[in-house]
């Protein structure tokens, strides 16, 4: 039982991993409608500018870590300026986006692979190590900043959506681009709004992880796959099912671990999300679809 | 030298293969995947286990692995009947990434480590050992799939095709089985990568779970879409260029470590390029006829 509760517990964490990962890109997602692949590497840009930072430079993590929002916020809307608006200018089909999109990735994760080769870096923090027991449980002080994290960024994204004029005015963009153009809004501006915002918060999950387990040009696509898997379980354009999507996947492969060895973890996630995409694509909050005929 | 060119020969042969197959399923079906490299690699790994386990002769393995793989393209097939679009791309990665998992990790197949020791095909009782016959033999059968490609795509199997591509209610309205269509051209497409797996493993003799990864898959996808998508003649076209391109870049002397990103940022930057300014690739056709006259 002991066992059952650590797993799970652990499970929970990784499932907020995975949230705050999808919590950018649902928010892109949710605006935009576009399927933002190359959030990855924006995921992985913003890990190795903090390995840049603390360990090549000496700069202080803390520091690194603040300014990483602003700069994967940057690399969020070059993306946009560079990539995804020729295309939209051009009327392009949602899938074309998608495939420009896989296509930034893999330039952006080779172009921090030829800068800082292909192998695992460490960032060589060991305080956040600690652990606290509660009852049969081990939480370490990395856990507890995770779940915390994770807690406020969705509450104050959650108040943002549908207290502010400005969540309201990307919302309704997300709903209909051309009826929110009629009523006044400047709708170019919403989605690079939703991308410096939907960027920045990748970087407190890439710190995260980089702190926890290294870095590598890789690190993102898996992770963000998982996300994905989380976005579609909780239902597409959901930020509570973000959250709930997450946590499940998290907490089914930290589970299934106790019968199923470990390197099958990346299998479960993708046969949930597989058989949801089957049988329920529109997720638990099964509501508005954007760019696909479900 | 001589050698040299004979070696990419066999390559170009096997890509050719791989992107006809693939180009039956994307430009002809409309049906967009990223999961070709799993089908590619099942195919492979199934051909180069009977032979090198069960010592079965390669024309009956190589059948035996082209229906296996069949087979399993049912289960991508399925997500295909219900969503369409963003979403079969995503099933498709998740199809792709369980597939990776299991040639990484199932006992069978070596792991990581890869499958050495796959015996050269035996030809009626002639081993084809040596650069010439192994172009020869694959060019057969590049030649072999290329005829049944063209079979399909002329047939009024094909031009069904191309109605559920362009407009999916209407072919079925006029009575058309799409979901049959559907699942026999995944079939089709992954039984012809098998092919090009069957090929692939006893060209190198050895193969291992990074040749048949996600980005495998991405590489078949850039071929096809700089070749064009629907036209057969350009997916030849877009193998030859993308695979003689790095290898005469070869010549210009560089680490690996370097290259290898290198030529992933360059078959990004060609997507990205194309998708923007020449979405119907090198030979496409501008745009569907049947487009115009509704």
């Amino acid at each position: 039982m002991g066992l059952f509760l650590q797993l799970f517990t652990d499970g929970v964490v990784i499932g907020c991993v995975y949230a705050l990962v999808a919590l950018g890109f649902v928010v892109i997602l949710s605006t935009t409608g576009i399927w933002h692949f190359a959030h990855a590497a924006v995921y992985s840009a913003a890990a190795y500018w903090v390995y840049f930072a603390t360990v090549e430079r000496g700069m202080p993590l803390v520091l690194a870590a603040l300014l990483s929002l602003p700069f994967a916020a940057c690399l969020g809307l070059l993306i946009d300026v560079v990539a995804y608006r020729p295309l939209r200018r051009r009327n392009a089909a949602p899938t074309t986006v998608m495939i420009v999109s896989i296509a930034v990735m893999t330039f952006l994760e080779n172009g921090i692979a030829i800068l800082f080769g292909t192998d695992n870096k460490s960032l060589g923090t060991v305080f956040v190590a600690h652990g606290y027991s509660v009852g049969p449980v081990v939480i370490t002080t990395w856990s507890i900043i995770t779940l915390v994290a994770t807690a406020v960024l969705f509450v104050t994204l959650i108040l943002f959506q549908q207290r502010t004029e400005m969540g309201a005015a990307m919302r309704a963009v997300g709903n209909n681009a051309d009826m929110a153009r009629v009523v006044g809004i400047n709708v170019g501006r919403i989605y690079l709004v939703a991308f410096a915002l939907g960027s920045a918060l990748v970087a407190p999950a890439a710190v995260l992880v980089s702190i926890h387990s290294g870095i590598s040009p890789t690190m993102g696509l898996e992770v963000l796959l998982t996300a994905v898997a989380a976005v579609i379980v909780g239902g597409v354009g959901s930020i509570p099912g973000v959250l709930l999507g997450g946590l499940l996947i998290g907490v089914a492969g930290g589970v299934g671990v106790w019968q199923i060895p470990s390197q099958w973890q990346q299998a479960i996630a993708f046969a949930i999300l597989f058989l949801f995409i089957i049988f329920r694509p529109t997720g638990f909050f099964g509501g508005k679809v954007k760019s696909a005929a479900v | 030298m001589t050698t040299f060119i004979l070696e990419v020969a066999v390559l170009i042969n096997i890509y050719i293969i791989l992107g006809v197959s693939f180009n039956l399923l994307v430009g002809y079906a409309g049906l967009f995947s990223v999961a070709h490299a799993a089908f590619y690699g099942i195919g492979a790994y199934t051909t180069a286990l009977l032979m090198a386990k069960l010592g079965v002769n390669f024309f009956l393995a190589l059948a035996l692995a082209v229906v296996v793989t069949a087979l399993l393209s049912i289960p991508l097939a399925i997500p295909s009947l219900r969503v369409s679009g963003d979403y079969l791309v995503i099933a498709s990665f998740g199809f792709q990434l369980i597939m990776s998992s299991v040639f990484n990790n199932l006992a069978i197949t070596g792991g990581a480590a890869g499958l050495p020791g796959i015996p050269k095909p035996v030809v009626f009782g002639y081993r084809v050992a040596g650069s010439l016959p192994i172009v020869a033999l694959s060019l057969g059968m590049a030649l072999l799939c290329l005829g049944a490609a063209w079979r399909v795509t002329t047939s009024p199997f094909g031009r069904v095709l191309r109605a559920i591509r362009d407009d999916e209610v209407a072919a079925q309205s006029a009575g058309k089985n799409v979901q049959a269509f559907k699942v026999i051209t995944f079939a089709i497409s992954a039984a012809m990568a098998a092919v090009a797996g069957g090929l692939y493993g006893v060209y190198v003799g050895f193969i291992s779970p990074p040749s048949f990864a996600v980005m495998e898959s991405f590489f078949i996808f850039v071929l096809v879409i700089v070749g064009g998508t629907g036209t057969l003649r350009g997916s030849v076209i877009g193998a030859v260029v993308l695979i003689a391109l790095p290898e005469a870049l070869r010549f210009v002397r560089m680490p690996e470590e370097v290259a290898f990103p290198l030529r992933q940022i360059l078959y990004a930057v060609l997507v990205i390029l194309f998708m923007i300014f020449r979405p119907q690739g090198l030979l496409g056709e501008q745009a569907p006829r049947e487009e115009q006259g509704s």
